[in-house]
Protein backbone atom coordinates (compact mmCIF):
# COMPACT_ATOMS: atom_id res chain seq x y z
CA UNK A 1 0.00 0.00 0.00
CA UNK A 2 1.69 3.43 -1.47
CA UNK A 3 0.98 6.50 1.39
CA UNK A 4 2.11 9.92 -0.49
CA UNK A 5 3.27 12.49 1.09
CA UNK A 6 -0.03 13.84 2.94
CA UNK A 7 -0.57 11.00 4.39
CA UNK A 8 2.59 10.30 5.88
CA UNK A 9 2.44 13.75 7.67
CA UNK A 10 -1.04 13.06 9.00
CA UNK A 11 0.16 9.71 10.20
CA UNK A 12 3.26 11.37 11.97
CA UNK A 13 1.52 14.72 12.97
CA UNK A 14 -1.07 12.41 14.63
CA UNK A 15 -2.08 14.96 18.54
CA UNK A 16 -1.89 10.88 20.00
CA UNK A 17 1.58 10.97 19.25
CA UNK A 18 2.26 14.05 21.30
CA UNK A 19 -0.43 12.96 24.11
CA UNK A 20 1.34 9.93 24.54
CA UNK A 21 5.03 11.09 24.52
CA UNK A 22 4.11 13.65 27.20
CA UNK A 23 2.47 11.34 29.37
CA UNK A 24 5.57 9.06 29.04
CA UNK A 25 8.15 12.29 29.86
CA UNK A 26 5.86 12.92 32.90
CA UNK A 27 6.36 9.24 33.62
CA UNK A 28 10.36 9.20 33.52
CA UNK A 29 10.38 12.51 35.28
CA UNK A 30 8.50 10.57 38.63
CA UNK A 31 10.48 7.40 37.82
CA UNK A 32 13.58 9.25 37.50
CA UNK A 33 13.10 11.54 40.82
CA UNK A 34 12.24 8.50 42.68
CA UNK A 35 15.26 6.38 41.48
CA UNK A 36 17.40 9.90 41.66
CA UNK A 37 17.34 9.16 45.59
CA UNK A 38 19.24 6.03 45.61
CA UNK A 39 21.29 6.16 42.72
CA UNK A 40 22.07 10.24 42.51
CA UNK A 41 21.45 12.79 39.54
CA UNK A 42 24.09 11.92 37.63
CA UNK A 43 23.07 8.51 37.15
CA UNK A 44 19.48 8.92 36.73
CA UNK A 45 19.94 11.42 34.46
CA UNK A 46 22.25 9.10 32.57
CA UNK A 47 19.50 5.88 32.92
CA UNK A 48 16.04 7.99 32.14
CA UNK A 49 16.23 11.10 30.18
CA UNK A 50 20.40 10.74 27.92
CA UNK A 51 19.43 7.37 26.90
CA UNK A 52 17.49 6.08 23.78
CA UNK A 53 16.25 3.20 25.23
CA UNK A 54 15.47 1.49 29.44
CA UNK A 55 15.40 -1.96 29.35
CA UNK A 56 12.81 -3.18 32.34
CA UNK A 57 13.98 -6.91 33.16
CA UNK A 58 13.94 -7.86 29.39
CA UNK A 59 11.23 -5.39 28.17
CA UNK A 60 12.89 -2.35 26.20
CA UNK A 61 11.27 0.77 26.62
CA UNK A 62 12.00 4.38 25.15
CA UNK A 63 14.05 6.37 26.51
CA UNK A 64 14.33 10.42 27.05
CA UNK A 65 16.04 10.72 24.07
CA UNK A 66 14.28 8.82 21.87
CA UNK A 67 10.70 10.24 23.20
CA UNK A 68 12.40 13.73 22.70
CA UNK A 69 12.98 12.86 19.39
CA UNK A 70 9.42 11.44 18.91
CA UNK A 71 8.03 14.46 20.11
CA UNK A 72 10.34 16.36 17.86
CA UNK A 73 9.52 15.30 14.82
CA UNK A 74 5.71 15.09 15.68
CA UNK A 75 5.70 18.94 16.24
CA UNK A 76 7.99 19.51 13.10
CA UNK A 77 5.10 17.38 10.99
CA UNK A 78 2.33 19.61 12.12
CA UNK A 79 3.79 22.88 9.32
CA UNK A 80 3.46 20.16 7.10
CA UNK A 81 -0.08 19.68 7.48
CA UNK A 82 -1.98 20.59 4.43
CA UNK A 83 -4.43 24.37 4.83
CA UNK A 84 -2.45 24.55 7.95
CA UNK A 85 -0.82 28.03 7.29
CA UNK A 86 -3.66 30.11 7.49
CA UNK A 87 -4.48 33.00 9.33
CA UNK A 88 -7.37 31.39 11.47
CA UNK A 89 -4.56 29.27 13.02
CA UNK A 90 -1.46 32.01 13.57
CA UNK A 91 -1.77 31.94 17.24
CA UNK A 92 -2.15 28.14 16.87
CA UNK A 93 1.21 27.76 14.73
CA UNK A 94 3.02 30.44 16.67
CA UNK A 95 2.76 28.27 20.02
CA UNK A 96 3.93 25.38 17.68
CA UNK A 97 6.95 27.46 16.45
CA UNK A 98 7.34 28.06 20.37
CA UNK A 99 7.82 24.67 21.53
CA UNK A 100 9.73 23.55 18.50
CA UNK A 101 12.15 26.26 20.03
CA UNK A 102 11.61 24.77 23.40
CA UNK A 103 13.25 21.38 22.41
CA UNK A 104 15.73 22.63 19.81
CA UNK A 105 17.31 24.51 23.02
CA UNK A 106 16.90 21.23 24.58
CA UNK A 107 19.23 19.32 21.82
CA UNK A 108 21.31 22.21 21.32
CA UNK A 109 22.23 21.99 25.51
CA UNK A 110 22.28 18.54 25.48
CA UNK A 111 24.37 18.32 22.50
CA UNK A 112 26.69 21.60 22.96
CA UNK A 113 27.04 22.37 26.69
CA UNK A 114 29.88 21.76 29.04
CA UNK A 115 30.02 22.30 32.44
CA UNK A 116 32.55 21.97 35.34
CA UNK A 117 34.21 23.57 38.34
CA UNK A 118 37.79 26.06 38.69
CA UNK A 119 39.47 25.63 41.74
CA UNK A 120 42.02 28.63 42.12
CA UNK A 121 44.07 29.44 44.72
CA UNK A 122 44.56 32.86 45.77
CA UNK A 123 47.40 34.54 43.79
CA UNK A 124 47.41 31.51 40.87
CA UNK A 125 45.82 31.46 38.13
CA UNK A 126 44.03 28.56 35.90
CA UNK A 127 42.51 28.31 32.53
CA UNK A 128 40.43 25.00 32.33
CA UNK A 129 37.57 23.89 34.23
CA UNK A 130 37.17 20.16 35.18
CA UNK A 131 34.43 18.32 34.14
CA UNK A 132 31.87 16.99 37.24
CA UNK A 133 31.77 13.76 35.60
CA UNK A 134 33.65 12.42 32.85
CA UNK A 135 37.12 11.75 32.84
CA UNK A 136 40.15 11.48 30.33
CA UNK A 137 43.25 9.38 29.89
CA UNK A 138 45.87 12.05 29.24
CA UNK A 139 49.27 11.45 27.73
CA UNK A 140 51.48 14.10 27.66
CA UNK A 141 53.70 14.53 25.26
CA UNK A 142 56.86 16.29 27.03
CA UNK A 143 59.81 16.68 25.08
CA UNK A 144 58.81 16.36 21.17
CA UNK A 145 58.09 20.12 20.69
CA UNK A 146 60.23 22.86 22.34
CA UNK A 147 58.08 25.43 22.67
CA UNK A 148 54.73 23.54 24.35
CA UNK A 149 53.64 19.86 25.20
CA UNK A 150 51.17 18.19 23.24
CA UNK A 151 48.32 16.67 25.02
CA UNK A 152 45.97 13.65 24.24
CA UNK A 153 43.19 12.81 25.66
CA UNK A 154 40.91 10.04 25.41
CA UNK A 155 37.28 10.56 26.50
CA UNK A 156 36.53 8.17 28.85
CA UNK A 157 33.81 6.20 26.44
CA UNK A 158 36.44 4.67 25.27
CA UNK A 159 37.51 2.84 28.44
CA UNK A 160 35.99 -0.65 27.84
CA UNK A 161 37.84 -3.60 28.71
CA UNK A 162 40.47 -4.69 25.58
CA UNK A 163 39.92 -1.09 23.98
CA UNK A 164 43.48 -0.37 22.90
CA UNK A 165 44.41 3.73 22.78
CA UNK A 166 46.28 5.01 20.05
CA UNK A 167 47.51 7.77 18.56
CA UNK A 168 49.88 8.64 15.24
CA UNK A 169 52.77 10.48 16.97
CA UNK A 170 52.64 7.88 19.94
CA UNK A 171 55.34 5.18 19.77
CA UNK A 172 53.08 2.91 22.10
CA UNK A 173 49.70 2.02 22.83
CA UNK A 174 47.80 1.45 25.63
CA UNK A 175 45.27 -1.15 26.07
CA UNK A 176 42.44 -0.76 28.79
CA UNK A 177 42.59 -4.12 30.82
CA UNK A 178 40.33 -2.37 34.03
CA UNK A 179 38.69 0.71 34.10
CA UNK A 180 36.26 1.26 37.44
CA UNK A 181 34.29 4.55 37.88
CA UNK A 182 34.58 4.05 41.49
CA UNK A 183 37.91 2.06 42.97
CA UNK A 184 39.74 1.38 45.97
CA UNK A 185 44.01 0.25 45.73
CA UNK A 186 44.36 -2.54 48.31
CA UNK A 187 47.95 -4.59 48.08
CA UNK A 188 47.91 -7.15 45.71
CA UNK A 189 47.27 -10.83 45.81
CA UNK A 190 47.72 -12.43 42.48
CA UNK A 191 50.53 -12.01 39.61
CA UNK A 192 48.04 -13.24 36.64
CA UNK A 193 49.28 -10.49 34.41
CA UNK A 194 53.10 -9.49 34.13
CA UNK A 195 55.36 -7.98 33.66
CA UNK A 196 53.85 -5.83 36.42
CA UNK A 197 55.29 -1.97 36.62
CA UNK A 198 54.98 1.19 38.75
CA UNK A 199 52.33 0.80 41.71
CA UNK A 200 50.93 -2.49 39.78
CA UNK A 201 53.92 -4.07 42.08
CA UNK A 202 52.57 -3.79 44.92
CA UNK A 203 49.08 -3.13 44.61
CA UNK A 204 46.00 -3.36 42.58
CA UNK A 205 42.83 -1.71 41.97
CA UNK A 206 39.18 -3.02 42.71
CA UNK A 207 35.83 -2.29 42.16
CA UNK A 208 33.65 0.14 44.66
CA UNK A 209 30.19 0.55 44.15
CA UNK A 210 29.30 3.92 42.37
CA UNK A 211 29.00 6.75 44.66
CA UNK A 212 25.29 8.42 44.70
CA UNK A 213 27.99 11.95 43.71
CA UNK A 214 29.89 11.70 40.96
CA UNK A 215 32.88 13.93 42.66
CA UNK A 216 33.18 11.33 45.50
CA UNK A 217 34.36 8.50 42.66
CA UNK A 218 37.95 7.58 42.70
CA UNK A 219 38.06 6.62 39.47
CA UNK A 220 41.01 3.84 38.90
CA UNK A 221 42.17 2.02 35.11
CA UNK A 222 44.42 -0.88 34.64
CA UNK A 223 46.36 -0.58 31.83
CA UNK A 224 48.96 -2.23 29.15
CA UNK A 225 51.54 -0.53 27.45
CA UNK A 226 52.09 -1.78 24.18
CA UNK A 227 55.43 -0.50 22.39
CA UNK A 228 59.60 -1.74 21.14
CA UNK A 229 60.73 -1.14 24.51
CA UNK A 230 60.92 -4.19 26.43
CA UNK A 231 61.62 -2.31 29.25
CA UNK A 232 58.58 -0.26 29.28
CA UNK A 233 55.99 -3.25 28.11
CA UNK A 234 53.49 -4.05 30.87
CA UNK A 235 50.76 -3.25 32.72
CA UNK A 236 50.10 -0.30 35.34
CA UNK A 237 47.71 0.85 37.24
CA UNK A 238 46.36 4.52 37.97
CA UNK A 239 44.26 5.91 40.75
CA UNK A 240 42.36 9.50 39.87
CA UNK A 241 43.66 11.24 43.05
CA UNK A 242 47.41 9.87 42.47
CA UNK A 243 50.16 12.77 42.97
CA UNK A 244 52.67 11.81 40.11
CA UNK A 245 51.14 10.26 37.07
CA UNK A 246 53.64 7.65 35.23
CA UNK A 247 56.48 8.83 33.46
CA UNK A 248 57.41 6.76 30.59
CA UNK A 249 61.06 7.26 28.13
CA UNK A 250 60.69 5.67 25.09
CA UNK A 251 63.73 6.59 22.58
CA UNK A 252 64.50 9.43 24.81
CA UNK A 253 61.48 10.93 25.01
CA UNK A 254 59.17 11.11 28.44
CA UNK A 255 55.34 11.10 28.03
CA UNK A 256 53.15 11.36 31.30
CA UNK A 257 50.58 9.42 31.60
CA UNK A 258 47.53 9.90 33.96
CA UNK A 259 43.81 9.62 34.39
CA UNK A 260 42.11 13.08 35.29
CA UNK A 261 38.83 14.61 35.02
CA UNK A 262 38.34 15.71 31.49
CA UNK A 263 39.56 18.80 30.99
CA UNK A 264 37.91 21.98 29.09
CA UNK A 265 40.35 25.21 28.32
CA UNK A 266 38.75 28.26 27.96
CA UNK A 267 39.78 30.89 26.01
CA UNK A 268 40.82 33.38 28.65
CA UNK A 269 42.59 32.54 32.20
CA UNK A 270 40.94 33.96 35.97
CA UNK A 271 43.68 34.81 38.52
CA UNK A 272 42.14 35.06 41.84
CA UNK A 273 43.45 37.97 43.79
CA UNK A 274 41.38 37.54 47.19
CA UNK A 275 38.83 35.42 48.30
CA UNK A 276 36.42 36.77 51.28
CA UNK A 277 34.01 34.65 52.81
CA UNK A 278 31.62 36.41 55.63
CA UNK A 279 30.22 33.40 57.96
CA UNK A 280 26.92 33.64 60.11
CA UNK A 281 27.57 35.12 63.84
CA UNK A 282 28.98 32.90 66.29
CA UNK A 283 29.25 30.04 63.30
CA UNK A 284 31.73 28.27 61.06
CA UNK A 285 28.92 28.47 58.57
CA UNK A 286 29.49 30.53 55.45
CA UNK A 287 27.04 33.05 54.92
CA UNK A 288 28.31 34.28 51.87
CA UNK A 289 31.76 34.48 49.73
CA UNK A 290 33.21 36.62 46.99
CA UNK A 291 36.02 36.21 44.62
CA UNK A 292 38.35 39.08 43.54
CA UNK A 293 39.81 38.04 39.98
CA UNK A 294 41.48 38.89 37.19
CA UNK A 295 40.41 37.99 34.09
CA UNK A 296 43.28 37.88 31.60
CA UNK A 297 42.83 37.34 28.17
CA UNK A 298 45.94 37.97 25.50
CA UNK A 299 47.99 41.12 26.85
CA UNK A 300 44.84 43.07 28.94
CA UNK A 301 43.73 42.29 32.44
CA UNK A 302 40.41 43.34 34.27
CA UNK A 303 39.42 43.05 37.89
CA UNK A 304 36.18 41.35 38.31
CA UNK A 305 33.57 40.49 41.72
CA UNK A 306 32.01 37.08 41.44
CA UNK A 307 29.72 37.00 44.15
CA UNK A 308 26.98 34.37 45.09
CA UNK A 309 24.34 35.41 42.99
CA UNK A 310 26.21 37.61 40.71
CA UNK A 311 28.33 35.38 38.19
CA UNK A 312 30.56 36.60 35.77
CA UNK A 313 28.91 36.17 32.04
CA UNK A 314 31.90 35.63 29.37
CA UNK A 315 32.85 34.65 25.55
CA UNK A 316 29.51 32.06 26.70
CA UNK A 317 30.81 30.83 29.60
CA UNK A 318 28.81 31.98 32.90
CA UNK A 319 31.07 31.37 36.31
CA UNK A 320 29.25 30.87 39.46
CA UNK A 321 30.57 31.20 43.13
CA UNK A 322 29.87 27.76 44.06
CA UNK A 323 32.49 26.90 47.16
CA UNK A 324 35.56 27.49 48.43
CA UNK A 325 38.55 25.12 50.32
CA UNK A 326 41.19 26.29 52.70
CA UNK A 327 44.34 24.29 51.82
CA UNK A 328 46.61 22.58 55.14
CA UNK A 329 48.88 25.38 54.59
CA UNK A 330 46.37 28.13 55.31
CA UNK A 331 45.81 29.31 51.96
CA UNK A 332 42.56 29.34 50.65
CA UNK A 333 40.87 28.52 47.20
CA UNK A 334 37.66 29.68 45.61
CA UNK A 335 35.33 26.88 43.81
CA UNK A 336 33.97 27.89 40.45
CA UNK A 337 31.02 26.22 39.04
CA UNK A 338 31.72 27.39 35.23
CA UNK A 339 29.11 26.02 32.43
CA UNK A 340 28.86 26.61 28.24
CA UNK A 341 25.58 26.25 27.82
CA UNK A 342 24.74 27.79 24.08
CA UNK A 343 20.75 26.52 24.92
CA UNK A 344 20.12 28.81 27.74
CA UNK A 345 18.35 31.78 26.02
CA UNK A 346 16.00 29.31 24.36
CA UNK A 347 13.40 28.17 27.07
CA UNK A 348 12.97 32.59 27.62
CA UNK A 349 12.82 32.72 24.36
CA UNK A 350 9.92 29.99 23.83
CA UNK A 351 7.94 30.89 27.10
CA UNK A 352 7.64 34.18 25.17
CA UNK A 353 6.40 32.97 21.69
CA UNK A 354 4.11 30.07 23.67
CA UNK A 355 2.65 33.41 24.99
CA UNK A 356 2.19 35.52 22.40
CA UNK A 357 0.92 32.40 20.43
CA UNK A 358 -2.02 31.84 22.92
CA UNK A 359 -3.00 35.32 23.11
CA UNK A 360 -3.23 36.01 19.35
CA UNK A 361 -5.36 32.37 19.09
CA UNK A 362 -8.01 33.88 21.73
CA UNK A 363 -7.91 37.30 20.05
CA UNK A 364 -8.79 35.29 16.98
CA UNK A 365 -11.17 33.45 18.15
CA UNK A 366 -12.68 36.11 20.04
CA UNK A 367 -15.21 37.02 17.19
CA UNK A 368 -16.81 34.28 16.65
CA UNK A 369 -17.14 32.99 20.10
CA UNK A 370 -19.04 36.58 20.53
CA UNK A 371 -21.59 35.56 17.78
CA UNK A 372 -22.19 32.67 19.22
CA UNK B 1 4.33 18.52 -2.97
CA UNK B 2 7.97 16.99 -3.64
CA UNK B 3 9.38 20.30 -3.04
CA UNK B 4 7.77 19.90 0.38
CA UNK B 5 8.84 16.12 0.92
CA UNK B 6 12.14 16.54 0.28
CA UNK B 7 12.53 20.12 2.72
CA UNK B 8 10.16 18.21 5.53
CA UNK B 9 12.83 14.77 4.78
CA UNK B 10 16.06 17.53 5.32
CA UNK B 11 14.63 19.00 8.57
CA UNK B 12 14.48 15.65 10.00
CA UNK B 13 17.88 14.51 8.86
CA UNK B 14 19.54 17.94 10.12
CA UNK B 15 17.50 17.03 13.78
CA UNK B 16 18.71 13.17 13.60
CA UNK B 17 22.06 14.15 12.76
CA UNK B 18 22.40 16.62 15.79
CA UNK B 19 20.67 14.69 18.05
CA UNK B 20 23.18 12.05 17.24
CA UNK B 21 26.63 14.59 17.04
CA UNK B 22 29.07 13.61 19.48
CA UNK B 23 32.15 15.30 20.36
CA UNK B 24 35.56 13.99 19.53
CA UNK B 25 36.38 10.86 21.71
CA UNK B 26 40.46 11.71 21.11
CA UNK B 27 41.18 15.38 21.63
CA UNK B 28 44.71 16.43 21.08
CA UNK B 29 46.06 19.98 20.97
CA UNK B 30 49.53 22.30 23.09
CA UNK B 31 49.84 24.08 25.66
CA UNK B 32 52.58 26.41 25.92
CA UNK B 33 55.45 25.32 28.22
CA UNK B 34 55.37 27.13 31.82
CA UNK B 35 57.59 26.50 34.68
CA UNK B 36 55.15 24.27 36.28
CA UNK B 37 52.28 22.37 34.88
CA UNK B 38 51.76 21.07 38.38
CA UNK B 39 51.39 23.73 40.78
CA UNK B 40 50.81 27.18 39.28
CA UNK B 41 52.28 28.25 42.63
CA UNK B 42 54.82 30.57 40.56
CA UNK B 43 54.26 34.35 41.70
CA UNK B 44 54.49 34.53 45.80
CA UNK B 45 56.51 31.71 46.13
CA UNK B 46 60.23 31.25 46.97
CA UNK B 47 62.32 30.50 43.70
CA UNK B 48 65.31 28.15 44.15
CA UNK B 49 68.61 29.00 43.24
CA UNK B 50 72.01 26.97 42.98
CA UNK B 51 75.39 27.10 41.50
CA UNK B 52 76.31 25.59 38.71
CA UNK B 53 79.69 24.60 37.06
CA UNK B 54 80.78 26.99 34.34
CA UNK B 55 80.68 24.65 31.82
CA UNK B 56 77.64 23.43 32.56
CA UNK B 57 74.76 25.06 30.07
CA UNK B 58 71.67 25.77 30.92
CA UNK B 59 68.42 24.85 29.07
CA UNK B 60 64.96 26.79 29.11
CA UNK B 61 63.10 25.19 31.57
CA UNK B 62 60.07 23.00 30.16
CA UNK B 63 56.84 22.39 31.99
CA UNK B 64 57.79 19.60 33.71
CA UNK B 65 61.25 20.65 34.57
CA UNK B 66 62.04 23.56 36.65
CA UNK B 67 65.58 23.77 34.79
CA UNK B 68 67.81 21.85 32.61
CA UNK B 69 71.49 21.48 31.65
CA UNK B 70 73.67 19.98 28.95
CA UNK B 71 77.34 19.20 30.42
CA UNK B 72 79.72 18.41 28.24
CA UNK B 73 82.22 15.16 29.45
CA UNK B 74 85.69 14.59 28.55
CA UNK B 75 84.75 12.34 25.59
CA UNK B 76 82.70 14.64 23.87
CA UNK B 77 79.19 13.50 25.44
CA UNK B 78 76.52 15.70 26.57
CA UNK B 79 74.47 14.54 29.37
CA UNK B 80 71.24 16.03 30.22
CA UNK B 81 70.99 17.22 34.40
CA UNK B 82 67.03 17.93 35.12
CA UNK B 83 65.54 19.86 38.21
CA UNK B 84 61.75 19.15 38.79
CA UNK B 85 59.60 19.30 41.66
CA UNK B 86 56.75 18.40 42.54
CA UNK B 87 54.02 18.22 45.44
CA UNK B 88 54.08 16.54 48.65
CA UNK B 89 56.05 13.65 48.72
CA UNK B 90 55.40 12.88 45.04
CA UNK B 91 55.64 9.39 45.19
CA UNK B 92 58.15 8.57 47.95
CA UNK B 93 61.85 6.89 47.72
CA UNK B 94 60.66 3.84 46.75
CA UNK B 95 58.41 4.39 44.08
CA UNK B 96 60.74 6.72 41.95
CA UNK B 97 63.77 4.92 42.12
CA UNK B 98 61.94 1.87 41.09
CA UNK B 99 61.34 4.05 38.01
CA UNK B 100 64.36 4.34 37.46
CA UNK B 101 65.66 1.27 37.84
CA UNK B 102 63.66 0.39 35.43
CA UNK B 103 64.22 2.96 32.94
CA UNK B 104 68.26 1.56 32.82
CA UNK B 105 66.94 -2.09 32.50
CA UNK B 106 67.30 -3.19 36.49
CA UNK B 107 65.29 -4.83 38.96
CA UNK B 108 63.29 -3.32 41.34
CA UNK B 109 64.50 -2.97 44.97
CA UNK B 110 62.19 -2.52 48.38
CA UNK B 111 62.86 0.43 50.02
CA UNK B 112 65.43 -1.01 53.22
CA UNK B 113 68.03 -1.78 50.43
CA UNK B 114 67.51 1.34 48.27
CA UNK B 115 68.19 3.45 51.36
CA UNK B 116 71.34 0.88 52.46
CA UNK B 117 73.05 1.64 48.80
CA UNK B 118 71.90 6.02 49.36
CA UNK B 119 74.54 8.48 49.96
CA UNK B 120 73.28 10.61 52.79
CA UNK B 121 74.04 14.29 52.41
CA UNK B 122 72.52 17.51 53.81
CA UNK B 123 72.13 21.29 52.37
CA UNK B 124 70.67 24.41 53.14
CA UNK B 125 67.12 22.91 52.28
CA UNK B 126 67.89 20.02 54.90
CA UNK B 127 69.05 16.18 54.52
CA UNK B 128 68.51 14.42 51.11
CA UNK B 129 69.92 11.29 49.59
CA UNK B 130 71.85 10.72 46.36
CA UNK B 131 70.65 7.63 44.49
CA UNK B 132 73.69 6.02 42.42
CA UNK B 133 71.97 3.13 39.75
CA UNK B 134 74.33 1.39 37.27
CA UNK B 135 73.41 -1.14 34.92
CA UNK B 136 76.97 -2.75 33.84
CA UNK B 137 75.47 -4.73 31.24
CA UNK B 138 74.15 -2.01 28.74
CA UNK B 139 76.55 0.56 30.37
CA UNK B 140 73.67 2.92 31.44
CA UNK B 141 73.50 4.80 34.52
CA UNK B 142 71.69 7.10 36.55
CA UNK B 143 72.35 9.30 39.37
CA UNK B 144 69.48 11.30 41.21
CA UNK B 145 69.14 13.38 44.34
CA UNK B 146 65.52 13.31 45.67
CA UNK B 147 65.43 16.64 48.17
CA UNK B 148 62.30 16.62 50.44
CA UNK B 149 61.46 20.49 51.17
CA UNK B 150 59.33 19.71 54.65
CA UNK B 151 57.10 22.51 56.40
CA UNK B 152 58.57 24.39 59.83
CA UNK B 153 58.08 22.03 62.08
CA UNK B 154 59.47 19.61 59.95
CA UNK B 155 56.25 17.00 59.89
CA UNK B 156 55.36 17.05 56.37
CA UNK B 157 56.31 17.11 53.17
CA UNK B 158 55.62 20.34 51.15
CA UNK B 159 57.24 19.76 47.69
CA UNK B 160 60.11 17.07 46.56
CA UNK B 161 62.50 18.61 44.16
CA UNK B 162 64.68 15.77 41.98
CA UNK B 163 67.54 16.57 40.44
CA UNK B 164 68.75 13.55 38.11
CA UNK B 165 71.19 12.83 35.12
CA UNK B 166 71.73 10.11 33.26
CA UNK B 167 74.30 8.57 30.81
CA UNK B 168 76.70 5.79 30.39
CA UNK B 169 78.55 4.60 34.03
CA UNK B 170 82.15 5.81 32.95
CA UNK B 171 80.37 9.96 31.97
CA UNK B 172 78.63 9.80 35.05
CA UNK B 173 81.46 9.09 37.49
CA UNK B 174 83.27 11.86 35.85
CA UNK B 175 80.34 14.14 36.92
CA UNK B 176 79.63 13.09 39.92
CA UNK B 177 81.76 15.27 42.69
CA UNK B 178 79.92 18.09 40.78
CA UNK B 179 76.81 16.67 40.75
CA UNK B 180 76.46 16.33 44.84
CA UNK B 181 78.17 20.17 44.93
CA UNK B 182 75.19 21.07 43.03
CA UNK B 183 72.84 19.49 45.00
CA UNK B 184 74.63 20.96 48.21
CA UNK B 185 74.34 24.47 46.97
CA UNK B 186 70.37 24.77 46.31
CA UNK B 187 68.01 27.25 48.26
CA UNK B 188 65.04 28.81 48.34
CA UNK B 189 65.66 32.60 47.04
CA UNK B 190 63.14 35.11 47.73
Amino acid sequence: MKYNFNQIIKIISNPKIFVFTIIWLMVLVFVGTVEQKDIGLFAAQNKYFSSTIIWFYAIPLPGGLLTMTVLSINLFSFFFKPNIWNKNKLGVLIVHIGALILLIGSGITSVFSKEGNMIIIENEQSNYMHSFYYKEFTILNLDEYQDSIEVINFNEKLFSNEQILSYSNLPFQIKIEKYFINSKISPRENDDLLPLRGDAIKFELKEKFPEKEMNENISGIMYQIISEDESVNGYYIYQLEQKMPEVITINNMNYALLLRPARTYLPFEIKLEDFQKTMHPGTNIAKSFSSEIFLIEKETSRRILIEMNAPLRYKGYTLYQASFAELQDGREATVLAVVQNYGRLFPYISSIIMCIGVLLQMIIRIPGLMKK
Amino acid sequence: MKSYSSLFLYLILILLHVGCKTESDITVYKIKKSRSVNTQNNNKKAKLNWTAPNHWIQKAPTDFRLASFNISTNNGSIIDLSITTFPGDAGGIEQNVNRWRRQINLEPENINIILQAAQKESSMLGEYFIFELKNEINDQAIIAAIIPYLDNIQSSVLETIFIKMNGSNKNLQELKYEFELFCKSIHWQQ
